[in-house]
């Protein structure tokens, strides 16, 4: 009975932000994602390397949209990138043969290792499961997809959101650094 | 108890949305600081009458005042009501265990102690009592050592019979009966009525492990006494929630 009264949840939903804060959330990412999207398109293609991947605008959610949480900060955004692309690279090189084992230990190791980092950073899934499922190229680029474009990507992110934030008066990132 | 559970409740609410306009760090220390002594109050005031009402020390944040808190902080707080108020109920334990183990005796006693002497007369001891409006007093030797403390029921004792210990019983005593003998107290010595052995505590003993002593053996005052046993200070219930108050 308490695991079925459990599911009821019965807490309360929070309060919705600030229309102001809508539009800094907005702001924010649109600059940030529209950055790296033309740095991607002006710089890295050339060189046949990627910047541009789904979880940066997962982390731009987080960066910009939930600018205090803990999941947002610095040590998170890059770390949890990084620690992931690293056991999603390891899960694709030696279990690809098995899609479904690969993925699936990717995912969890990294959510696990995270944890154990103190990293945790949710588009960090994300960026482990790409690297098992995202292709060809993806699978050629080895460990380089650990640099580009994981921790190249968040590193520009970061920075964005450093200096886009603290311009808000309401807001201050990051909380911390490490 | 029910009653003055309320006020606690609505003063804390008061104090929060005093400081929701702080920013949320202010917000939280202050707030904690706020229930620190609110719940002291609470614990020493009504303790004495009321062993439950340790439970009014409890926080009562209502969702509701979570829900406006957050709304007033900008910025989206990635946090549930829940968690909020889980993280501020263990904080606030925190603080208030903190609190008690930190205050010591020697830092709320009072230095300048009324002591009356063993030999000192029944009716000198009363009117030094009197003139400086103690219900109470310890009693040392000629060594300045604590012998025994001399309190208001000591003098009830020996006025009438065992079991007197308010002013009323004693009016109702001495006019009901013939046992009423104040005169002949004049005689006696403070040696005499008062109690001893007596409980005496260290300058280092901390305010909460006194305030179980009170507690526990219902006593109102204890000398605080140096390793040789003298006379260095004295605690009263009021001392313990005096210092709940002027800390910050």
């Amino acid at each position: 009975m308490k695991y079925l009264q459990k599911m009821r949840g019965g807490g309360q939903s929070p309060p919705r932000v600030g229309k102001p804060e809508i539009f800094w959330s907005w702001l924010g990412s649109l600059i940030g994602i529209g950055f790296i999207t033309y740095l991607d398109a002006a710089i890295f293609q050339g060189y046949e390397l990627i910047l541009l991947m789904g979880p940066a605008g997962a982390s731009a959610v987080l960066v910009f949209g939930a600018t205090r949480s803990p999941l947002a900060q610095p040590r998170n955004l890059v770390g949890g990138h990084v620690v992931s692309a690293i056991i999603g690279v390891l899960a694709g090189k030696l279990l690809g043969a098995n899609l479904i084992i690969a993925s699936s230990i990717a995912v969890s190791t990294s959510i696990a290792l995270m944890h154990l980092t103190k990293t945790l950073h949710p588009p960090g899934g994300a960026t482990a499961l790409i690297a098992v499922i995202g292709g060809e190229k993806i699978k050629a680029m080895g460990f380089l997809y650990v640099i580009f474009p994981t921790a190249i990507s968040s590193l520009i992110l970061l920075v964005i959101a450093v200096l886009f934030n603290n311009l808000i008066n309401s807001r201050k990132y990051p909380d911390h650094w490490i | 108890m029910g009653e003055k559970c309320l006020i606690t409740k609505i003063r804390i609410r008061f104090n929060l949305i005093l400081t929701i306009y702080v920013n949320i760090e202010l917000y939280l220390s202050q707030a904690l600081i706020y229930k620190v002594s609110m719940g002291f109050l609470e614990y020493y005031g009504e303790a004495a009458m009321d062993k439950t009402a340790d439970a009014c020390a409890q926080i009562d944040l209502s969702d509701e005042d979570i829900f406006r808190a957050m709304s007033e902080i900008p910025g989206h707080l990635d946090i549930s009501l829940g968690d909020f108020k889980e993280i501020y109920t263990k904080a606030y334990e925190q603080a208030i265990m903190r609190f008690r183990r930190e205050v010591k005796c020697s830092e709320i006693m009072s230095r300048e102690v009324l002591s009356l002497s063993e030999n000192d007369t029944l009716d000198h001891g009363a009117l030094l009592l009197a003139k400086n409006h103690y219900s109470g007093a310890p009693v040392v030797d000629s060594d300045k050592k604590v012998v025994g403390i001399v309190s208001q029921k000591d003098f009830f004792h020996a006025v009438g019979v065992g079991g007197i210990e308010t002013v009323m019983e004693l009016i109702a005593e001495c006019l009901s009966g013939t046992r009423c003998v104040v005169s002949a107290l004049r005689k006696g010595l403070i040696k005499d009525i008062m109690s001893s052995p007596v409980i005496t505590v260290g300058p280092d003993t901390t305010a909460n492990d006194l305030a179980k002593i009170f507690m526990e053996k219902q006593i109102n005052r204890a000398p605080i006494v140096d390793k040789d046993g003298r006379l260095v200070g004295l605690v009263t219930r009021t001392d313990i929630v005096k210092s709940t108050l002027i800390r910050p």
